[in-house]
Order: C-alpha cells, then structure tokens, then sequence
C-alpha cells in the first residue's frame, strides 16, 4: 500500500523522536534513586541586568575619576549614590566589593566571584533564558532544560515538591516530569497550594474519600482505548495527582505562614514585617523554608528586581534594589549555615547557591545619567563543595569588557578562553554531584574544595 | 536566441516543477473519517477548542482514528470555559468577604498561563500544581452541583437526570454513568451495561453503601463527580 502523506510525516516525526531520544535516555541515567544525592540548590535570580560596579566587580572612583572616563570608559560615580553608601569600593577581606553589596560584605570567605563573563547578549530574555539554561537561546526562546532541572534530576525525586520556582522560568526539555519546576507566582500561593482546598473547609465526607482513594488505587482511570496519543500524558498527570494528594498530608503550609504569630521567628531573621512577604527578604525565606522544611530540593527565586535603570533612577533606585537583593542573599546564607540539615552538619553544607543576572551594565553612564546594558557579566557562586573567598575572572580596565582566562586556574589569560554562564553552571553542578555533561563544558577547578574527576 | 528560449523553458519548468511539488506537499491526502468516529472521538474534554478527534475508541467497537497532532493538555482559559459548561454554570468561586472571586483566575500565573511580562508562553505540562487545582476545584465545584442538583426538578438538572435522584438502582446509575461519559468527555458510550463503565459504577457502590442510608445516592454521586473531574480524560486531548 502507497504511503500517504500523513504516514510520511508521522514516520519522520518518529524518526526525528528517535533522535532525540538521546537526551531523554541520557535524563534518565541522571537521575539518581532518592536519598542518593543529598544535596539543595538555590538558584538567585537578579532581575533586570545588575551593576557590576555598585556589587561584584568594583572600581575605585580614585583610580577611575570622572575626568578620566574618555580614556577608560568606566565611570564608578558612588558620589551619586544616596548617602549611607561608601564612595570606595568596600574591602571584604579576600576581594573588594562594590557600595551595594550591603551585609554579603562580612561573609565574603563563604562565597566566591565570577567576573567577566561574556553574555553576548544585551537582550533581557536572552541572557536570562542564557543563565538559565547554560545554553544560548535560539533567538528568544530557551534551549535545552532549565540547570534548576538538571540539579533535581541528578538528585531525585525524595521531596513532595523537588523542584520549586518564584518568579524565575524553567525548562524541562529532556528530564523526567518530577524535575519540572513547581512555579508559585507569589509567596502566599504556595502555602494554599500545599493545603486541602487551599485551606477553605470543605466537607467531602471520609467514606467518600475512602472510595476514591481505592478507585484512584485501582487501574487506569480511562476507558480502554480512549485518548489517541495521551497516555504516557495520562501517566505523567496520575503520577502529579498522587503527589498532589500526598503534599497536603504533611501539614507543610504551616511553614510559608509568613503573616502568623509562629512566623515572627522567620520575618525577624530576614527582616520583613507582616504581608510583606513579596519583597527580597520573603523570597529568600522561602527558598530557605522549602529547604529546611523537607518540601523542596532545588529552589530558583528572583531575589531583585527593577534593575534595569537606564535613566536617573539607577542612583535612587538600582542601588537600593541591589543591595536589598544583596541584603536577602546574605540572610539566606546565614540561615542556612545556622541550620542542621538531616544527617548532620549545615544546611549551606549541602547546598550549593548561585546568584545570578541577565547581563551588567554599562561602566559610563549615558546622557540621562543612567546605565544601559553590558556584555560582560559576574555571578556569586557559594555553599557545600565551593571554595570562598576567590575571584575567578576579571574585566579589563578599558571599558569593563571580559577577560579570557585560564580554565584552569580562574586566571587572568590573553591566550585563555572566554568565561561564559554555562562554566560557573557547571561549577554549581559538580559541587552538589550531578553530572555536567548536558552542559557540554565541565567546571571551573579553582572555585570547587575538591578534586573534580570528571565525567 | 534558440538559447534563450530554451533557458526561459527550463526556467519555466522549474517554476512548474517547484510550484507542483509545494502544491504536491500542501494537498491533503487524509483518510476519511470512519461513519460515526467524529461522534465518538470528539474533541476530549467538553469545550475543549481545536480538539482534533479523539481516539473514536469508545468501547463499541468503533474505527480507530489517529491523532495527527501531538497530545496536549488544556490551557487555562479553555478550563476557565470547560467547567461552567461541563457543570451547567458552575465554576470556582470563593468569598473571602469581598465578594465572590474566580479561583481558577487568582490562581492562573501560579497554573502557568502567560502573563506576557515573565512568561509569554503557556506550560502545558500536566503538572503537579494543575493536579492540585483540579482535586481542589472538583470538591469545591461537585458539592455544590450535587447540591444544586437535588434541589431541581428532573428536566432541570444536569448531574442526575433520572427521576428519583435518591435512587441507587444499578440500571439507573449506570445510564447516568453513560450519560455523564458524554457530558465530561464527549465519549459516547454505547450501552449502559458497557464494561468500561465498571469502575465508576464500582466507585458509585462504594461511596453510596458505606453512607447513611439519606446520603447514599450523594456521596456516589459527589465520588462519581470528583473522580470524573480529576480524570486526564477531563484535562488532555
């Protein structure tokens, strides 16, 4: 019998699934059996393309006068900063840091920077969507799964939510569903979302529950050969009902109460008063909460944000968001080194945290007093398998473009290579033991506390 | 000049030859519908848009039809516009004492629906939060059809349409079940006593005779409704 048409395609629908199957079998033989890999990722998303010179890669303005700024195209300009902020750069102990980084300032030996990395990009979406991923977007649309979803891959499915997101987008291109991101797009949804009816009495009587839960135990709940082409969908949708069913036994909600008397411990540590939990200090209590309570294994939240000043607000309002973005992070890495994890020793043992934004900005301000966007880039890296207190890479003093560097080393190299996301990604992954090849790159030696084998 | 013809035929020709071949790909070639396969297949999921055809596979022995798309599930706003109808004009709403607000709106960005700032793409994933939507949205949603159910006349209602709403007569119940495969899933079942409708029936049994004898007839249907609102059968097409 001829093909037809649709036989043609559906058969290279099929062979071009075949193809790509690769990557779907490769997921597979990442994810690890529960309790494997017991490790956490915070993944701290500062929106909008933060300024490397108010945080992670200083100037000092006597070195980089106004006056000089045709030469060096790099214009600090603390002295239009508010008050409260240093005119210096701010001296941290292992590096400097810029006015803005506020209390990261006294923990500068728990994490490490990455400087002049190459985005390529001044497009938002694309250096977000770069970040997200480890991969170049096509265009704007992101490439591959989410490094979010690699890291719940590589450590299983042990947690009722095992991947949880605020404000920041996943992908899950290849990976099995649980690795897929929860999204709550604000605070309080997660803690309806983690009760019965959000929370609202409903009176569904026990024999009626009883009944359900046996026919919803027996087989498939669909008539034989209904749904053409749904059934590993249907699969998928039963496995995510039962684990729906199973997040609202544990009583978690009670942890991301934020506005309750019994989270006053919690709005104090961070530093946020009642309902107002949609702020840098709220995210941040959530991602540590989802941690500490057992919900969640890697948590991606947008720390800051209104960042992209490209007029006047940049003095007021840039530098006040990053540091209250700044701020947050370090209240987050306190928490979590002051937390036992199960098992024994700290929380920010095991987790590795990675703060990262779209792109930086210009080191000269534009005409309206400003900063546009900028190629180069820098990222925090932090946590269990991280060596503090290191900079790795570096910007030029001409303009603030990246450097090429020694791999290797995080050194300074003209004949090394050019840093890019999906390095310090790498980085994050092997400190917590997932596998780095979707990345196609492998980590960056100098910023792990141990001897990377590879693989 | 004899070059110059034969160049502008060979381009000509080629034009014909690239012209028919795209025309040659756009032409469709489908296989016709078996009789009654439309019927039966349907879009899954009342009010589901674009559902091309299900599997005409209710079991009565039906052709078979192929899906030529990719299985996919609903998006918000075609949930936003499938329960109303599936239920005769209830949706989810919650008073916190300002009114009556729309939970499946409250909770869109948290479900995944674009809000063309952050996401400008809708996940149409089953995921785990629109599980959780659906358990929440089907008790909330069926106690008060069950409710409004018993309290109209036969001709008006929409979840149990035999006379005797109290009844629990498997015959009865049955054709109810057949009925409501229709009204959920625009799957036409052939036969009340069809085999695939033993489960529910089964569900129905097991709510309605571990009740008091006064709710029996609702706690199977409440079950019933629960468990067909939670179906993948409701959500993907």
């Amino acid at each position: 019998m001829p093909m037809n048409r649709r036989d043609f395609l559906r058969r290279t629908a099929l062979a071009t699934g075949a193809s790509l199957l690769g990557p779907a079998v490769f997921g597979q033989q990442l994810a690890r059996a529960a309790g494997e890999n017991d490790r956490y990722f915070i993944f701290c998303y500062f929106e909008g393309g933060w300024d490397l010179l108010l945080g992670l890669d200083p100037r000092d303005p006597v070195d980089f006068p106004d006056d000089a700024v045709r030469e060096t195209g790099i214009q600090p300009a603390y002295g239009l900063l508010p008050g409260q902020y240093s005119r210096r750069p701010i001296d941290a102990g292992p590096f400097r840091l810029g006015p803005c980084v506020g209390e990261l300032a006294r923990m500068a030996d728990r994490f490490s920077v990455v400087r002049g990395i190459d985005m390529s990009t001044l497009t938002h979406e694309v250096g977000r969507r770069y970040f997200i991923t480890g991969q170049r977007p096509s265009g704007l649309t992101a490439r591959g799964s989410s490094v979010a979803t690699l890291a719940t891959a590589g450590i299983g499915a042990d947690r009722p939510v095992p991947h949880l997101t605020h404000l920041v987008e996943a992908y899950n291109a290849d990976q099995p569903p649980y690795a897929g991101a929860l999204p709550v797009a604000a605070v309080d949804h997660l803690q309806y979302i983690l009760q019965e009816n959000l929370g609202i009495p409903t009176d569904i009587p026990a024999n009626v529950r009883g009944a359900l839960g046996a026919y919803w135990s027996r087989a498939p709940d669909c008539l034989p050969g209904a749904g053409a082409g749904i059934g590993d969908l249907a699969d998928i949708y039963r496995d995510n009902r039962d684990r729906a069913r199973a997040v609202v036994v544990e009583e978690l909600h009670r942890s991301f109460q934020f506005n309750t008397a019994e989270s006053a411990a919690v709005r104090q540590r961070y530093g946020f008063g009642q309902g107002q939990q949609e702020t840098p200090y709220g995210r941040a209590a959530l991602a540590a909460q989802a941690l500490k309570t057992g919900l969640s294994r890697v948590v991606s939240v947008a720390l800051s944000t209104g960042l992209d000043t490209h007029d006047n607000t940049w003095a007021g309002q840039h530098s006040v968001n990053l540091q209250a973005g700044f701020d947050a992070l370090a209240r987050l890495i306190t928490d979590l080194a002051e937390s036992e994890a199960p098992g024994g020793g700290s929380f920010l043992d095991k987790t590795t945290i990675v703060a990262f934004s779209e792109f930086g900005r210009t080191p000269r301000l534009n005409e309206r007093n400003g900063r546009d966007h900028h190629l180069a880039n820098c990222a925090l890296i932090a946590g269990g398998g991280i060596r503090g207190g290191r900079v790795i890479g570096g910007s030029t003093d001409i303009g603030m473009g990246p450097e090429t560097i020694d791999l290797a080393t995080g050194l300074p190299d003209p004949a090394g290579d050019a840093l890019k996301p999906e390095h310090v990604l790498a980085t994050a992954l092997a400190s917590g033991n997932v596998d780095t090849a979707p990345l196609r790159v492998g980590p960056l030696p100098a910023l792990l506390d141990f001897d990377f084998q590879g693989g | 000049m004899m070059r110059e013809a034969m160049g502008r035929t060979i381009r000509r020709l080629t034009l014909a030859l690239a012209l028919g071949g795209a025309l040659g790909l756009m032409a469709c070639d489908d296989e016709p519908l078996a009789p009654g396969a439309d019927a039966d297949g349907g879009a899954g999921g009342v009010g589901g848009e674009g559902g091309g055809g299900g599997e005409g596979g209710a079991g009565g022995g039906e052709a078979q039809q192929e899906l030529s798309r990719a299985a996919g599930r609903m998006t918000i706003e075609q949930l936003a516009r499938s329960i109303p109808v599936v239920t005769d004009g209830l949706n989810w709403t919650e008073d916190f004492g300002q009114g009556p607000v729309d939970m499946l709106q409250v909770l869109a960005p948290t479900l995944g629906a674009p809000d063309y700032l952050r996401v400008t793409e809708e996940n149409l994933e089953p995921t785990l939060i629109i599980a959780k939507f659906l358990q929440d949205a089907s008790q909330r949603i069926c106690l008060r059809w069950v409710a409004r159910d018993q309290s109209l006349a036969a001709a008006d209602r929409s979840l149990v349409t035999h006379a005797d709403w109290q009844s629990t007569d498997e015959a009865l119940v049955r054709e109810n079940l057949r009925r409501l495969q229709l009204r959920f899933y625009a799957r036409h079942v052939a036969a009340a006593d069809d085999p695939a409708l033993d489960p529910l029936y089964q569900l129905f049994v097991d709510a309605s005779t571990t009740a008091p004898a006064e709710r029996a007839a609702r706690d199977g249907w409440l079950a019933v409704c629960i468990a067909m609102m939670t179906d993948p059968e409701f959500v993907l097409y």
